[in-house]
């Protein structure tokens, strides 16, 4: 058995399945001490979509809580750079026809025996109406003592790693300041944001305004300053902003990955 | 010759509509809360005006969606009616799907579905136009309004601070809209007034 598996289907009853959860990891097992990457695919049926870390006007971000063995650390869920969906007004950040979210497992030094694992997903999909896919997979990670790897699998996770917003280099830092109106961001121009036509997608809700974020956006030597409008329901000002920008074709899809950063207030 | 009439009647209905918005007064805290007037599950006419001189709350609503069940399934919802009402606010839910939508429910499918749930609410309007959604920017449900007894919005957000479907949330949660009607009653000032609305999207 070289990967791992578990689904749940988003159905009852009464309701016909709108989404299927896969889980796996593309390696024969763990080593002690070394980051096994779990990758979980979400195939949504025609329609219908779920949703990025920020969900945008409505809807819900995905989560996963991990339940793992003592000394076992979980890396944060990497989401893929989200496409902007635009409904009735309101906007969504999210994920239509599939989507894979992946995070790194890391046992600790001396641990030995199989491991138990246990992945709490909190999703929602929705087309014209929601319906929660929150479910429970648990699996077994067991033991490696040479890793191989399934190749398949391992260029699938590698592809949507690929999806996963740059995280801007630790020493090219963006700042930022409140304004009366939302905030002035200055961000490093790096190669995936050399262009005017790029947006920002917040991290968190209710800072910054979803639908129209960017007023304006200047070069000013080695970086951009963007004027960002702030979301009508701002209540509060926190020291950090955190983002994504990236740019977008015509129908809010991303171009390409974009460059993820947490700025501090200047 | 045409095309120059099709352009300059454009530029018309564009000035127009820019105008038309302008007289639309959206809802904004310390503002007058607009007015509205809203047929009930009973058929009774409603209009905010009635209510000067009482604490009105007004609450989004879809019945089906998941955000809202988490509210009702696990009876929070109704206990904050209820906490209200018996302090005499006068509390509103108001379902804005439109005809065949999600959410969209007859007068008399409602008031089964409020005994059913027990609701403890004032009553259920009926705004199938959206018309007053929109005037008020509701965006989710459900997504909560305070008013108070002069009718200004002291209030406009999530019903609180935990933006999932998830019952095992709400023990945790800050309910935002207890809290501004306690403040608002004690005297003292609103200390969230504004806040993100989560939920299912309004079926307009």
């Amino acid at each position: 058995m070289l990967s791992l598996s578990a689904m749940i289907v988003a159905a009852s009853a009464t309701m016909a399945p709108v989404t299927e959860v896969t889980l796996f990891t593309a390696q024969n097992g763990y080593q002690p001490g070394q980051p096994i990457t779990v990758g979980i695919e979400v195939k949504l049926f025609d329609g219908w979509h779920t949703y990025w870390r920020n969900p945008g006007d409505s809807g819900m971000a995905t989560t996963v809580d991990w339940k793992l063995p003592e000394g076992w650390k979980a890396g944060p869920l990497q989401y893929p750079t989200p496409a902007r969906m635009v409904l009735g007004g309101a906007l969504m950040f999210g994920y239509e026809e599939e989507v894979l979210f992946q995070a790194q497992l890391t046992p600790p030094a001396g641990f030995t025996g199989p491991a138990k694992v246990t992945a709490d997903l909190g999703m929602l999909v929705c087309l014209e109406e929601c319906r929660p896919a929150n479910g429970s997979i648990e699996f077994t990670i067991l033991p490696a003592r040479n890793i191989t790897f399934k190749q398949d699998l391992k260029d699938q996770l590698d592809a949507w790693q690929k999806k996963v917003p740059a995280e801007l280099p630790k020493d090219q830092g963006a700042t930022f300041k409140w304004t009366a109106t939302g905030a002035e961001l200055t961000v490093p121009i790096v190669k995936e944001i050399d262009r005017p036509t790029v947006t920002f997608l917040p991290h968190d809700v209710g800072l910054i305004d979803h639908l129209n974020p960017v007023v304006s956006a200047k070069r000013d030597g080695k970086n951009w300053v963007f004027e960002l409008k702030a979301s009508e329901f701002q209540s509060k000002k926190p020291e950090k902003l955190g983002g994504v920008i990236v740019e977008l074709d015509e129908k809010g899809h991303p171009k390409h990955r974009g460059v993820s950063f947490v700025a501090t207030q200047k | 010759m045409k095309i120059s009439r099709t352009l300059a009647l454009g530029a018309a209905l564009a000035i127009f509509g820019g105008l038309t918005a302008q007289t639309q007064t959206a809802a904004k805290i310390g503002a007058a809360a607009p007015a509205f007037t809203l047929t009930d599950s009973n058929g009774k006419s409603h209009n905010l005006g009635d209510f000067k001189g009482k604490y009105v709350v007004l609450e989004w609503t879809n019945h089906q969606c998941p955000f809202v069940v988490k509210h009702y399934a696990s009876g929070n919802m109704q206990k904050t009616q209820e906490w209200a009402t018996k302090q005499g606010v006068v509390w509103l839910n108001v379902i804005s799907s439109k005809v065949g939508a999600q959410g969209y429910i007859t007068a008399e499918q409602a008031n089964t579905m409020m005994k059913e749930k027990g609701f403890k609410s004032t009553a259920t309007l009926f705004d199938t136009s959206g018309d007053v959604g929109r005037l008020y920017g509701a965006k989710t449900t459900p997504h909560m309004y305070v008013i108070d007894p002069k009718g200004t919005l002291i209030y406009m957000g999530g019903i609180d601070d935990k933006p999932t479907a998830n019952q095992a949330d709400i023990p945790g949660a800050r309910n935002h809209v207890k809290e501004a009607l306690s403040e608002a009653m004690g005297g003292k000032p609103v200390s969230v007034a504004v806040s993100q609305p989560y939920g299912c999207s309004v079926k307009y």
